[in-house]
């Protein structure tokens, strides 16, 4: 589910693409120094614009260094040490735990278990230096999981006795309604949404609850993504996506072309709502990178999709 | 209030960066952070407020252009809601969500169209949504319009408004094509899908000044990262993707 908000490369002078790698590599020696080589290979690009966003908000001095690596054994790269990476590379970490949590949950990937059980042990310490962010992440985490179990069943429940055949029973019985398939969706984006937007409200300060609202947005943009980039796979193995619904329900013709432009539209306005929040923000140093990746950038797997069909 | 201009120190014709700028650097004079051993704390912290309040009286204007695309004005006034931001720019929160109309929305209730058929039970509780909706209070809405059991093209329809200001973009637009579709001679209900189909095109003039991205995360993982042939093995899919 991550790696989606990416750069347009095509689009980023080259003085900006160097910025945004030494960003990139700072994660990266960030999570190698705290967390060790699993910390390191987690290193993801969705935690890089989190490190830019905070970086670009918060007056940093920004500390320049440069070392070789495993990737540049030769010659030193350039990297920047801050509180903002610091920060980014500690949620990183968090969230990569629990989606392997999640992963060996679900479907049982041993690598992931393990994966996440190394990652676990470094993040120790983490729970204890921000134990209120990291306690209210995993609460986020997992009030979504429920969501997605419940929608999951009503899915099921849909899909063996009809929808009509829910809603007639339903209404006999005099229940509260229940939600449609769309509703569904919404609150699982809205309930991811919520986990990213914990991540993203690093302080209790002013500018909080503009930084949750564009962790909010993003996380219901990644959310709708994946279930879009997913579709196919998980119709074929059976895994819950909460987009089969909204197409079973859909009668009428040429259903493909119909569904992709719902979906296109619905991933339009959750960006604009990411962006109208990323620009209250009172952002100057990185803003190009931030908006290259905000306007443009992170549609790059929607329209790979879209070349593959 | 002092007029916000005057605050940061900028002209009426500032760019958004430059009302950013001047903020950025009003703010270092006068942050509570920057100021633990000024003598004068309390009068730098009463003026970085006013700072604060005025930078976000004006961007709030700025970004009301993500939704005025000829909705309306943006006015609280008269009409029951303000302007009909497609949903962003301003609305943060639920209690500044505000979604305005050309003309009253509710006027086809109110004149009594197909009131009749409602039973009082149901005919309270849709008053009930209406109301809360002009409050911007759509969590209730949505919790009182559950209880109805009549579910004709107007019950659709508000359900569709209450979502919307929920942010539940996917049931709004749902809720507001069933409206459409089982009253497909209401205007009022056309033209509130279209401006919800039409939110978004502030986000959409920007996105053209990038061209569509083309997929280069292979090779930028090869320039950054070889660490990433171990990491496709652990990671869950986030590198090269």
């Amino acid at each position: 589910m991550y790696g989606y908000i990416v750069v347009n490369q095509d689009e980023l002078r080259g003085r900006e693409m160097k910025e945004y790698r030494r960003f990139y590599c700072g994660l990266c020696h960030a999570l190698r120094r705290r967390y060790g080589f699993a910390g390191q290979s987690s290193v993801n690009y969705d935690s890089t614009f989190l490190a830019i966003l905070l970086t670009g908000l918060y007056d940093y001095e920004n500390v320049k260094r440069s070392r070789r690596c495993v990737v540049h054994p030769l010659k030193a790269q350039e990297y920047l040490e801050n509180d903002a990476i610091e920060y980014a590379a500690d949620m990183n970490v968090v969230l990569t735990y629990l989606k392997c949590r999640d992963d060996w949950r679900d479907e049982k990937k041993s690598l992931r278990y393990l994966y996440g059980r190394l990652l676990g042990a470094r993040g120790q310490e983490l729970s204890q230096a921000q134990g209120d962010k990291v306690r209210a992440i995993f609460g986020a985490m997992k009030h979504f999981a429920e969501t997605e179990r419940a929608a999951a069943m009503r899915d099921r429940e849909e899909a063996e006795t009809g929808q009509d055949a829910c809603e007639d029973r339903q209404r006999a019985k005099k229940e509260p309604r229940r939600c449609s398939p769309s509703e569904r969706l919404d609150a699982l984006a809205a309930g991811f949404g919520d986990v990213l937007g914990e991540v993203f409200a690093w302080k209790n300060d002013e500018w909080q609850q503009t930084l949750r609202e564009v962790g909010f947005h993003l996380g219901k943009f990644i959310y709708l993504l994946d279930a879009w980039d997913d579709l196919e796979r998980d119709k074929k193995s059976g895994c819950f996506n909460p987009l089969i619904a909204v197409e079973r329900r859909r009668t009428e013709e040429n259903t493909q072309e119909k569904l992709r432009l719902w979906v296109h539209k619905l991933l339009e306005l959750t960006a604009a709502d990411c962006a109208a929040a990323f620009e209250q923000l009172p952002i100057i140093d990185y803003a190009e990178i931030l908006r290259n990746i905000l306007y443009s950038g992170m549609w790059t797997a929607y329209y790979k999709k879209e070349e593959r069909r | 209030m002092r007029d916000p201009y005057e605050v940061l120190g900028i002209p009426r014709t500032a760019s958004d960066e430059e009302v950013k700028k001047a903020y950025r650097k009003l703010s270092r004079i006068y942050h509570p952070d920057a100021n633990i051993n000024n003598p004068n704390k309390e009068a730098a912290e009463e003026r970085f407020k006013e700072i604060q309040q005025a930078y976000r009286t004006i961007i709030n204007k700025d970004a009301a252009g993500y939704g005025q695309s000829g909705y309306g004005n943006g006015s609280f006034g008269g009409n029951p809601f303000g302007g009909f931001y497609g949903g962003m720019g301003g609305t943060y929160g639920y209690s500044r969500g505000s979604y305005g109309y050309s003309q009253d929305p509710f006027g086809a209730y109110e004149r009594g169209a197909g009131s009749e058929k409602y039973e009082s039970r149901d005919a309270r509780y849709l008053q009930a949504a209406v109301n809360y909706i002009r409050n911007n209070a759509f969590a209730e809405a949505m919790n009182v319009l559950n209880s109805v059991t009549e579910r004709d093209a107007y019950w659709h329809y508000l359900y569709g408004i209450a979502n919307w200001g929920m942010r539940n973009r996917a049931a709004a637009l749902e809720h507001m094509q069933e409206a459409m579709e089982m009253d497909p001679g209401n205007s009022a209900y056309r033209q509130t899908y279209e401006q919800m189909q039409g939110g978004g095109e502030f986000y959409r003039t920007n996105g053209t000044m990038y061209g569509m991205p083309t997929d280069h995360t292979g090779g930028m993982c090869c320039r950054i990262c070889i660490a990433n042939m171990l990491c496709n093995l652990f990671c869950p899919g986030s590198f090269c993707v």
